[in-house]
């Protein structure tokens, strides 16, 4: 699939953690390569995060830390973990074990849930987390940046969309099952 | 507002059967949570995401004791 950007406007980009807590490094260069992206990103797709990202980010702060966190995360539309999310989640476990895939968090099938249900993408760093076949790569990002060492590192970010006919076969069929 | 238009249904949305719910997936599906606001503002994102990064905010010094963020999320 190959959306117009006004065909991928009407749609969520859920950003995963991850590249929050990378747009808001301590690293100047790697925060503003990260911001950057997401501006540009925000002219083609509707940022937003799901409710979980909101625990994730805030998870181990606290104090005026976690106050500042908390107003960064409600700038953004939030998308609630709903009991549809939970059921598609659940049954993700299962398909990924069908598929060998673990290591997957239960965090990480919920914003996969969340996207399948939406039909919307991911932002993400952490590849492992949205794997083929389920999800497949819409573009792949690398941000290369300057690190205070003085070396070019790179951030290779992802968009990752539900391969939504796969899916709703394996899960009609996974509910089939005797 | 949340950029819902009508031509998303064109070719965003299909049907799963869970627990023998039919559940119509496709933008929408999925409330938005209490509270939340409609849109993403991008200009209040940049400007928040500075200052985070400038006081490093997602990086305590004490993270590796609470297994906080960085920790949580790799």
């Amino acid at each position: 699939m190959d959306p117009s950007k006004a065909q991928q406007n009407n749609l969520y980009l859920f950003i995963d953690t991850c590249v929050i807590q990378a747009a808001g490094s301590k690293e100047k260069l790697k925060s503003e390569i990260v911001i950057g992206e997401l501006e540009k990103i925000a002219k083609d797709y509707s940022l937003a995060i799901s409710e979980f990202t909101l625990y994730e980010n805030l998870h181990g702060l606290w104090g005026e830390r976690r106050s500042e966190a908390a107003k960064l995360l409600r700038i953004y539309e939030r998308i609630v973990v709903s009991d549809k999310v939970l059921l598609v989640a659940s049954l993700l476990g299962g398909l990924y074990h069908d598929e060998n895939l673990e290591g997957i968090d239960a965090g990480d099938k919920i914003i996969a849930a969340t996207s399948i249900l939406e039909n919307g993408f991911v932002l993400t760093e952490n590849h492992k987390d949205f794997p083929h076949p389920f999800f497949l790569t819409e573009r792949s990002i690398p941000l290369t940046y300057l690190t205070a060492g003085r070396y070019n590192k790179t951030i290779d970010l992802a968009i990752y969309r539900p391969d939504s006919n796969l899916i709703k076969r394996r899960i009609n069929e996974a509910e089939n099952r005797k | 507002m949340r950029k819902i238009k009508q031509q998303s249904k064109v070719q965003s949305e299909y049907k799963i059967k869970i627990l023998g719910e039919t559940i119509v997936t496709g933008p929408g599906t999925v409330p938005r949570s209490a509270g939340s606001v409609a849109q993403t503002s991008v200009k209040e994102m940049v400007s928040l995401l500075r200052k985070v990064s400038r006081e490093g905010i997602f990086e305590p010094e004490d993270s590796h004791k609470y297994g906080s963020l960085q920790s949580s999320t790799k």
